[in-house]
């Protein structure tokens, strides 16, 4: 629960919800986006937003999914500015169905979460898709629920599930290529 | 799943803003919700204590009415009417020691105790001016001011001190504010005395008081012991520079949207120019800081934020009646592109003025005088070609000291020969080609008569 929600007037609320949510805000836009400078305008804008938001007379109950949501689709505006040929779009173009999966399970991801190294992930993280990016950062970094999630990015929770699963998997796979990559290279100094 | 998280969440960990960035966003977002408040419907919409009816009998409401007028008239109309009085009227005191003490009790920082100095000062330096231009200015509202201007600045110093310990970042911030509205009238009051000694004051611009009066005696006085402490104190880092500069700009531009434009045609005609130029520097201080020269970048940031902080004084001081020309606070910074056609200009002007000079040197010329032209003139072609060689080196100092000597050269001729010192007449042409015989003359004029662009 926010804490800020017993605080009386707007402005201080809203200051103490900056205090709170403003680093891990701009730890996820900065890992989204890889541009640091970019990621502070995208806070400044997301606070921006919210507070346009109250001024205008609307409650906001709690600010942390509020903060998330704006924070959120701004960084998909920001993709939609400069998308490239990338991950996401050969992904796009094998035409995955992200449709039914009734073997996806939170145990089946933790089966698959057990077999990654957090820190070797944190390194190739920046070379996964967005799409898988976004809901690996939302609920392993910030801490989010499949439900929260799917209510942010506005998909189902299967659809959620799939994401993390595959996300995990494509996570598994680039560290597995990394690793491999590091190896050849040694072989190949020590040959030399 | 946990060992997994922990790891990833210890390196996300390591991407955070840091402190300075923290603290520029933090005062970027404030700035933000100042400058749009939440509406009074707003409020009241979140707060059911304001929506609640209350019932009272007719009576009780006759006298609450009553009350609540006079209540209205000693507190808030009384105070607001005193807000214009000046010096020497009858709410001036209120204005003085009710209206701005209570506002100063509502500081909550030692950075808005600053800010209220500050702005003490300034409105005190504002009704001396404006009584001066109205020509009322006596020697005792002169004292009266002076000791303001002490006593005010010495306040501003002493919570600057005090921010010194917690905050040097803000300390140094509130410095160069009040720094830069002691300068505005220094220079305004130097302007001023120019003005009058030359006598070319214009009707509006009577000097506020005579040269070494008690006014520039205090600010002279209170510039000199902000300097003697901060001698050895740091600049604020480039990020809190950025961040103070954008407040500010902000400000500026809130401003310019607020002045009628039918009312402010000099003011909006002179200063965009101004923050344009603020904008050039603070774009050469970020490349500065991102080629590795934080110094240098500091120093342009904190020349931006300066003359930021004078043009809003200019425009504030104007909105109470103030009408000092610019010029006399910000003067324009030109750009590379710019200072090259105003030199290359003043350039060819002289160049015409030299040949003119040869063509009649004879005319004029007596054999000891010939002598002497001879000698002034004889550097002037290769002093030419190092004038040109500097201009599109972009030396322009170097520039602009050798047009300055060539000037003086044939200043130096003119009087030696006795001259007429006239230039010769635009060069009329008339249209040849064209089929209307009575097409007015093509008048091409030299280039010393046409201004740059």
């Amino acid at each position: 629960m926010d804490k800020q929600h017993n605080m009386s007037d707007p402005e201080t609320r809203f200051l103490e919800a900056f205090d709170t949510y403003g680093d891990a805000l701009f730890r996820h836009a900065a890992l989204r986006i890889a541009d640091r400078d970019r990621a502070l305008d995208i806070v400044h804008d997301t606070f921006a937003k919210v507070w346009s938001y109250i001024r205008n007379g609307h409650e906001v109950s709690s600010f942390r999914p509020f903060l998330y949501k704006v924070l959120n689709n701004l960084i998909i505006d920001e993709y939609r500015k400069q998308r490239e040929a990338s991950l996401d779009q050969m992904f796009e173009v094998d035409g995955v169905d992200e449709g039914n999966f009734p073997e996806l399970s939170e145990n089946s991801t933790e089966a698959l979460v057990a077999t990654i190294d957090g820190s070797r992930a944190f390194e190739v993280l920046k070379e996964l898709p967005d799409t898988y990016r976004e809901v690996l950062l939302l609920r392993f970094v910030d801490g989010l629920g499949p439900k929260e999630i799917s209510e942010l990015i506005e998909v189902s929770e299967n659809i959620v599930s799939v994401r993390l699963h595959r996300g995990l998997k494509a996570l598994r796979q680039l560290i597995e290529t990394e690793t491999k990559a590091r190896e050849d290279r040694r072989k190949k100094n020590q040959t030399t | 799943m946990k060992r997994f998280t922990k790891q990833l969440q210890d390196r996300t960990k390591t991407v955070q803003m840091t402190a300075s960035e923290r603290s520029a966003l933090r005062n970027q977002i404030k700035t933000y919700m100042e400058y749009h408040p939440v509406t009074a419907t707003a409020k009241q919409s979140s707060d059911p204590a304001l929506t609640t009816a209350s019932s009272t009998t007719r009576w009780w409401s006759r006298w609450r009415s009553v009350a609540a007028a006079v209540t209205v008239f000693m507190v808030a109309l009384v105070p607001l009417a005193a807000e214009r009085s000046m010096p020497g009227d009858m709410l001036y005191a209120v204005k003085v020691k009710f209206n701005e003490e209570v506002r100063g009790s509502l500081s909550a920082t030692s950075y808005d105790e600053v800010e209220w100095a500050t702005e003490r000062l300034n409105r005190r330096l504002v009704e001396a001016q404006l009584l001066a231009q109205e020509g009322k200015l006596t020697t005792a509202v002169e004292t009266e001011v002076a000791a303001a201007v002490r006593e005010h600045s010495a306040k501003a110093r002493e919570s600057i001190a005090m921010m010194r310990e917690e905050n040097p970042d803000e300390a140094a911030i509130a410095e160069i504010a009040l720094n830069a509205l002691l300068d505005v009238h220094s220079s305004v009051l130097a302007a001023q005395k120019v003005e009058t000694a030359t006598g070319t004051a214009a009707v509006a611009m009577v000097a506020v008081e005579p040269a070494g009066g008690a006014i520039s005696e205090a600010l002279t006085a209170s510039r000199q012991e902000s300097d003697n402490e901060t001698v050895s104190v740091p600049r604020p880092s480039a990020e809190r520079l950025l961040s103070q500069i954008e407040t500010e700009t902000a400000k500026a531009y809130t401003l310019l949207e607020q002045i009628e434009p039918a009312t402010a045609t000099t003011v909006l005609a002179t200063v965009p120019r101004r923050l344009e130029d603020v904008d050039r520097k603070v774009q050469a201080a970020v490349e500065a800081r991102d080629a590795g020269e934080d110094i240098e970048a500091r120093v342009l940031l904190t020349e931006a934020l300066v003359r930021t902080r004078k043009v809003i004084t200019y425009v504030q001081n104007w909105q109470l009646g103030s009408e000092v020309d610019i010029d006399q606070i910000v003067q324009i910074e030109y750009t590379a592109i710019e200072l090259t056609e105003r030199l290359h200009f003043k350039e060819e002007r002289l160049q015409v003025r030299y040949e003119y000079i040869l063509s009649v040197v004879d005319e004029y010329a007596t054999t000891t005088s010939a002598t002497e032209a001879t000698s002034l003139l004889v550097a002037v072609p290769t002093q030419f070609a190092s004038s040109t060689a500097a201009i599109n080196a972009k030396d322009f100092a170097t520039a602009g000291t050798i047009l300055h000597d060539i000037e003086r050269a044939l200043d130096a001729v003119v009087a030696a020969l006795s001259i007429p010192n006239r230039l010769p007449d635009p060069v009329v042409e008339t249209a040849t080609t064209t089929a209307t015989s009575s097409a007015s003359p093509l008048v091409t004029l030299k280039p010393y008569l046409v201004a740059p662009q």
